[in-house]
């Protein structure tokens, strides 16, 4: 960053360099160009890094779908496992809802739970399966 | 990390670095400007300006009245002037604070302008006046004011052009408000001297719109 800043400044004072009085000491002049190439610097940093966010599960998982088969395995049977700890109605709907793309009317017919129970249970599910893998994620 | 040295980047900008002429001294390039923005206001006073009609709003605070338009002119000529001086690099920050006291100077007679309207006329004191047409004077006006302000304030190039621009802006501005009162058939009352100051804030706001396209900053 700070041979960013360095270059920034080269270009700047090129830039500028008409805007120098000959007789007028160089110091400020050259001082006040850097000090505000070094502050927009840190406000682009700090720009960038309020839009981004550091994703730990990035450095493991690759596009390439063969890429993740070591521990894909793994991920279905936990899946499986956190899956089972869901009561039957709960499994029903987010089978339907989440995996099977179903409408709410459509699932509802499918399996006899009324709309808004169904909405219950999918809500329901969900929480039970976020803190189930925030534990494995965890561990 | 650069995805270029710096050896290289100074190499390739010495190759490039034809003689330049300098720019003057920020007071010799604003205290012309200055002049001629006078000058032409002047002008358009004489032109289409009722001199007569302001005395006559103003009987018997004629004094106030001076110091009112002092103040607006000082805040014009100050502002700009200082924005000479900031869109050089190195240059004292204090002049940001220069047209300062002038524009404090304006808000404070204006709000006691109004005031003493209020105590004349009782409650029309509060009504607003034709001040949409002054919103549109003033925002309009430093438009035309601020063009070649910013146009010779560009020549700078700003390194840091928000400042520079948002005293342009100032400037403008109170260079209109001095020109409308040339042009404004009654007197302020509290809600007109608050949307004077909204059309002040919008020149602000456009200055600072317009600032990287007008100023063409380093």
């Amino acid at each position: 960053m700070a041979e960013d800043v360095v270059q920034d400044a080269l270009l700047t004072v090129h830039r500028v360099r008409h805007t120098y009085q000959p007789g007028l000491p160089v110091k400020p002049w050259l001082a006040a160009i850097v000090a505000r190439r070094s502050i927009d610097a840190m406000r682009k940093r700090g720009r960038r890094g309020a839009q981004e966010t550091h994703n730990q599960l990035a450095y493991e998982t690759y596009a390439d779908s063969h890429a993740n088969k070591e521990t894909a395995g793994e991920s279905a049977s936990d899946l499986t496992r956190m899956m089972s700890g869901l009561s039957q109605g709960q499994r029903e709907a987010l089978e339907l809802v989440k995996l099977q793309d179903m409408s709410l009317v459509e699932a509802s017919a499918a399996s006899g739970q009324s709309v808004s129970l169904l909405k219950v249970n999918i809500h329901r599910a969900m929480k039970k399966l976020r803190l189930q893998f925030g534990k494995g994620g965890s561990e | 990390m650069s995805a270029v040295p710096t050896d290289k980047v100074v190499e390739a900008l010495a190759a490039d670095a034809r003689p330049v002429r300098t720019l003057a001294p920020p007071l010799a390039r604003a205290l012309p400007l200055v002049t001629l923005l006078v000058l032409s206001i002047g002008l358009v006073v004489a032109a289409a300006g009722d001199v007569g009609q302001l005395l006559l709003r103003y009987a018997g605070r004629e004094d106030m009245l001076g110091w009112e338009m002092m103040a607006m002119l000082m805040t014009g000529v100050l502002a700009v002037t200082a924005a000479f001086y900031v869109s050089i690099p190195g240059r004292s920050r204090l002049w940001l604070l220069a047209p300062l006291p002038t524009f404090g100077a304006w808000l404070l007679l204006s709000g006691l302008g109004c005031y003493q309207q209020l105590v004349r006329s009782g409650a029309s004191g509060w009504e607003l006046g034709e001040s949409f047409h002054c919103l549109l004077f003033i925002v309009g006006s430093s438009i035309v004011i601020g063009g070649p302000v910013v146009w010779t304030l560009s020549k700078a190039r700003p390194i840091d052009p928000l400042p520079v621009a948002l005293l342009a802006g100032l400037g403008a501005a109170a260079f209109s408000a001095f020109l409308l009162q040339f042009f404004h058939a009654f007197a302020v009352t509290f809600l007109d001297l608050a949307l004077h100051l909204l059309a002040v804030l919008l020149a602000l706001g456009v200055a600072a719109l317009v600032k990287n396209r007008a100023l063409k900053p380093a």
